[in-house]
């Protein structure tokens, strides 16, 4: 069976971006103006190819195998980036950036990266093979890392990009070093292939040198997810970076490493979860780690743009925990629902996350550069009173990153958390309590961001007409329509409920054959 | 057409949240939501009648369910529930009408009418729902409009009240999901009645020990109970008006009715009884009714008197559903629509004295009986009502919760519990002792006019509400009778074989 069709949205992302590479050599704004409208078609058309194509059981060719499960990855990926392109969307007049960002020269380039690195994310998705996931994860890195260093001309993001780059460097060289293991364990390159071997000979193959290898590529996996204890990088490189890219890195990667995971601890399993306990216990404890660590340290944070990247690391804690219960649990149904809830909190992620960074970049600040739209809570400070629809656009987001009702991030939490508890063991009924409690601590600095957003400043509370620039609203089209779309979908997904149910129940069809 | 009446309980004030959502502020979007919740109103009547004549009132369909998880939107009146969204449909009218010019004047003043409305809605839904997780859906969806009016509308300290009520309630709730789902694990389905039939068929002993912890807690927290109720004095205090009133009089209602609905038929019945869990909840309820008496009596801010009085009032109606007799039960429930109906008046009646004062301490103002005699005589009257004295609504159901617990936990427990009414007499009389009499006391600038048209429109539904349940209580007792009998009767503690003489059930019915 021809695989090319299936692979559709890669090549037209590569296509694209070799595209915008050659036009981000013409200084001309009019050309500089087409970039951005090159990249949402382009994310558009991967989108709608990843929508209408149905790979069944499984389409594999040599090092490539697309399910159906790679083409939801796709889907969602294609569709979140494009919000991104809006969100980096040029609004000055050499169109060389917005408020928010600047490329100097390379606007072309920038899209071009972006591009690139969402191709890494669909090659992953479809990845079967050792070199072909390697590859895939670090075409979804190595342009993030350019883009934090050329979103802003100063030191901070030249500092933030080297520091994401070393650090992701390191754990490249881990992840090779255990798919190298891997080789040498089983003496095969294709992940099906390793996973059969794995469940054939499980006590013949040397089991202690099986584990350090899995052990050491799941390591290099949680450094994408920025789980704890490898998140430390997470809060200057989102600081760091201008906001679009922050965005676009607490998404990027944590796509790519979740996937990653799924695929090895598929192959660690030998396809059938069975796992050594310790890998299993491992992931565990690093999800309540990297839960507790997040929330807690997002609770001392200043900078909103920090508050948020503690807050994607508290996310991935989840993701972990969905993980964790697939890997933990004993009932076959259950575990197609936790993995059903891990791809579901992606979608759900991506959207609510959005908003919030949308919201931020309609904002200005009141700072000193780098900062060119909102970062601390100072800026925001009294920005809802001034402008109800961007107060009540945040209070979305943070109310569906806390896990209310009516948004989808209440449906996230509860898929996440329903299988581990239903599962009836009791390692996992404690994982779930402590995914709850941490929601509890992840409220409080979400709803200090809506307090800040709704406080009374000097300026809010008088009531006369306030002179023109007090707190003036950023007006950037492209960036509204990404609001607009990230808060309707939020709230669409936590409230019609058929829309819900269709999305989950379609979840649990493109992970059944992860559970093979 | 009464099952579709249901649904409409709720989209009706949905709907009017989001037109006035998109209206602007001034008085067209209070009349506006002041038509919504008036519509809601006559319709919850319209439910109430059909499930007054005897009807059980369900509506499902087919398309919201989320079948994979076992989740239905279904919803079902009985005459428990009937009677608390008749309680929210009241009083928030009176609420809307009694919203000061300078929040609904203001820029944002429009939202401040919506989010009364998608309160409305949730906690219609709250007490509608026939499904745990639905259930869970609106109780935390009560929330958000309530931190919103909170940390927008509030006092000085409006930010920590309001960060502290949501994360004390949203902590609770997380357990309530947690023991829920577990329990939808082996009923299969979130439904409620299937719910219980697992709790008293399905789980052992040990496991219902800690569901019922959790269904426990959330619920304790938002009714509140001593030591979970810190929360509650701040976030009284810092609201605006509207908010308090709703809060204290129907939102404190959703944890007991919480407690009766899910709690007690699943986690405290023959199978999951558990001496020592009862035994720290009757504590806590004694520490509650006489603690919370007696901060309250030492109160300065009349508001926060309430919130400690809500407190007292509460423990007592606790203890009475842990009773679990036909009884106490009756009483309980019957308690709850008393405090709701007197909580509410007597805020509303001091949030018209602040007004005109500009204070609510109860040092700064004396004398106000000679100034304005008919809002005064409004006030004793809820007041007496809160008290308890009889041909108020207070009266019936303090005295069945009491005979409910003198039943269940002897005359020791009672007598402690009884010196809540006795301390609720010496602080509410003291407030109106203060405020009332005396020689003429108020601030500078105090505006001292009696009540106006406005004002007796919001009042007098209330006290021809808490006459008309204080003089004839047997039709409403008897109308909850059947609904309370089926949970007491799934109570039989092994300690405790005879609850007390049958026939005194009968006190006030034929």
């Amino acid at each position: 069976m021809n695989v090319l069709p299936y692979m559709l949205p890669e090549i037209i992302l590569l296509v694209a971006a070799a595209v915008l590479f050659v036009m981000g050599t013409s200084s001309a704004p009019s050309i500089k103006r087409l970039t951005p409208i090159v990249a949402v078609i382009a994310l558009l058309a991967g989108l709608i190819s990843a929508i209408i194509a149905d790979a069944g059981t499984g389409v594999a060719k040599d090092s490539v195998l697309v399910t159906n499960f790679s083409l939801y990855i796709k889907t969602i990926s294609c569709g979140v980036a494009a919000l991104f392109v809006l969100l980096a969307w040029p609004t000055s007049k050499a169109s060389d950036g917005n408020e928010s960002i600047n490329f100097s020269t390379e606007t072309g380039e920038y899209f071009a990266l972006l591009l690139l690195a969402v191709a890494g994310m669909c090659m992953t998705a479809s990845a079967n093979s050792l070199p072909t996931l390697f590859l895939g994860i670090e075409l979804a890195s190595i342009p993030t890392y350019i883009m934090v260093t050329m979103s802003r001309p100063h030191e901070v993001a030249q500092e933030a990009g080297v520091k994401y780059f070393f650090l992701g460097a390191a754990s490249a060289a881990i992840m090779l070093m255990g798919m190298s293991f891997l080789f040498g364990v089983t003496g095969e390159m294709q992940l099906t292939t390793i996973a059969q071997k794995i469940g054939e000979h499980t006590a013949g193959l040397a089991a202690p040198l099986l584990l350090l290898a899995m052990v050491l590529i799941v390591i290099s996996f949680l450094f994408k997810l920025a789980a704890a204890p490898l998140h430390f990088y997470a809060g200057d490189v989102y600081q760091g970076a201008a906001t679009p890219v922050t965005a676009a890195i607490s998404f990027i990667p944590k796509v790519t490493g979740t996937v990653a995971l799924l695929k090895i601890i598929y192959v660690a399993g030998g396809g059938a979860w069975a796992f050594d306990p310790k890998l299993a216990k491992l992931i565990w404890i690093i999800a309540i780690v990297t839960m507790t660590v997040g929330n807690i340290l997002g609770l001392l944070q200043y900078n909103v743009k920090r508050v948020l990247a503690y807050s994607s690391i508290a996310h991935s804690g989840y993701l972990l925990v969905g993980i964790a219960t697939a890997m933990l649990v004993t009932n076959g149904d259950y575990r197609t629902q936790a993995l059903a809830g891990v791809a579901f909190y992606l979608l759900a992620y991506g959207i609510m996350n959005t908003a919030a960074f949308g919201v931020l970049m309609l904002l200005p600040s009141k700072l000193r550069a780098p900062a060119t739209t909102a970062e601390t809570y100072d800026d925001i400070a009294g920005a809802g009173r001034k402008h109800p629809a961007l107060g009540l656009a945040m209070a979305v987001s943070c109310f569906s990153l806390i896990g209310m009702p009516a948004t989808v991030g209440f449906f996230g939490k509860l898929y996440i958390v329903k299988p581990a508890i239903q599962s009836g063991q009791s390692l996992l009924i404690w994982l779930a309590v402590a995914t709850m409690i941490n929601a509890t601590i992840s409220a409080a600095y979400y709803l200090k961001i809506v307090a800040m957003m709704w406080s009374k400043t000097a300026d809010s509370d008088d009531h006369a007409e306030q002179p023109a620039g007090a707190i003036a609203c950023i007006r950037s089209l492209p960036v509204l329509t990404a609001v607009a779309v990230s808060v309707i979908g939020t709230l669409a997904i936590g409230i019609i409920l058929p829309l819900t149910g269709g999305l989950y129940d379609g979840t649990l069809d493109v992970v059944k054959l992860l559970v093979g | 057409m009464a099952n579709n009446a249901l649904i409409l309980l709720i989209a009706f004030p949905i709907v009017g949240t989001i037109v006035a959502g998109l209206m602007k502020p001034g008085a067209m979007v209070r009349s506006w939501t002041l038509i919504v919740s008036a519509v809601t109103f006559v319709a919850s009547v319209i439910v109430a009648c059909s499930v007054l004549s005897g009807n059980t009132l369900e509506w499902s369909h087919d398309r919201f369910n989320l079948e994979t998880i076992g989740f239905g939107v279904k919803l079902a009146a009985d005459g428990i529930s009937i009677w608390l969204v008749l309680l929210t449909t009241l009083i928030t009218p009176l609420v809307v009408l009694s919203v000061s010019k300078d929040i609904g004047e203001q820029p944002n003043g429009h939202w401040y009418y919506a989010w009364i409305l998608l309160l409305m809605a949730a906690l219609n839904g709250t007490f509608l729902a026939a499904d745990g997780l639905l259930f869970y859906f609106f109780f935390e969806l009560t929330l958000i409009p309530t931190l919103l009016m909170i940390g927008i509308w509030g006092g000085p300290e409006r930010r920590e009240a309001a960060g502290k009520f949501f994360i004390y309630t949203f902590a609770g709730s997380v357990f309530l999901l947690i023991s829920l789902i577990y329990v939808a694990a082996q009923a299969g389905s979130f439904e409620i009645a299937k719910l219980v039939e697992a709790g008293q068929y399905k789980l052992s002993a040990t496991e219902l020990c800690w569901v019922g912890a959790g269904l426990l807690v959330g619920f304790l927290i938002k009714t509140p109970v001593f030591p979970l109720h810190t929360w509650q004095p701040l976030a009284y205090a810092e609201s605006p008006n509207g908010a308090t009133v709703l809060m204290a009089s129907v939102m404190s209602k959703l944890g007991t009715y919480g407690l009766i609905r899910l709690t007690i038929p699943i986690a405290f019945t023959t199978a999951g009884h558990n001496q020592t869990v009862l035994c720290i909840v009757a504590v806590l309820c004694l520490i509650s009714i006489v603690y919370g008496g007696l901060i309250a009596w030492v109160q300065k801010d009349m508001v926060r008197l309430m919130a400690y009085s809500s407190l007292s009032h509460l423990g007592l109606c606790v203890l009475a559903i842990f009773a679990t007799s036909t009884l106490s039960l009756q009483g309980a429930v019957m308690y709850m629509l008393a405090h709701g109906l007197s909580t509410a008046a007597i805020l509303l009646v001091i949030d018209m004295i602040a007004r005109r004062t500009g204070t609510r301490n109860i040092d700064e103002i004396s004398g106000l009986f000679a100034k304005m005699p008919v809002l005064s005589t409004l006030l004793v009257l809820f007041v007496m009502a809160s008290i308890g004295l009889p041909i108020t609504s207070g009266f019936v159901g303090e005295f069945l919760s009491l005979q409910g617990v003198m039943n269940h936990y002897g005359l020791g427990v009672t007598v402690i519990a009884a010196t809540g009414m006795v301390l609720g007499a010496i602080y509410m009389l003291h407030m109106i002792a203060k405020v009332g009499f005396g020689p003429l006391k108020a601030p500078e600038g105090a505006e001292l006019k009696d009540i106006c048209g406005r004002e007796i429109g919001a009042l007098l539904p209330l006290a021809t509400a808490v006459l008309v349940v204080g003089i004839t209580p047997t039709p409403i007792l008897d109308s909850f009778k059947n609904d309370v009998a089926t949970i007491a009767a799934e109570w039989k503690p092994k300690a405790d074989t005879n609850a007390g003489p049958k026939s005194e059930s009968d006190f006030f019915g034929q």
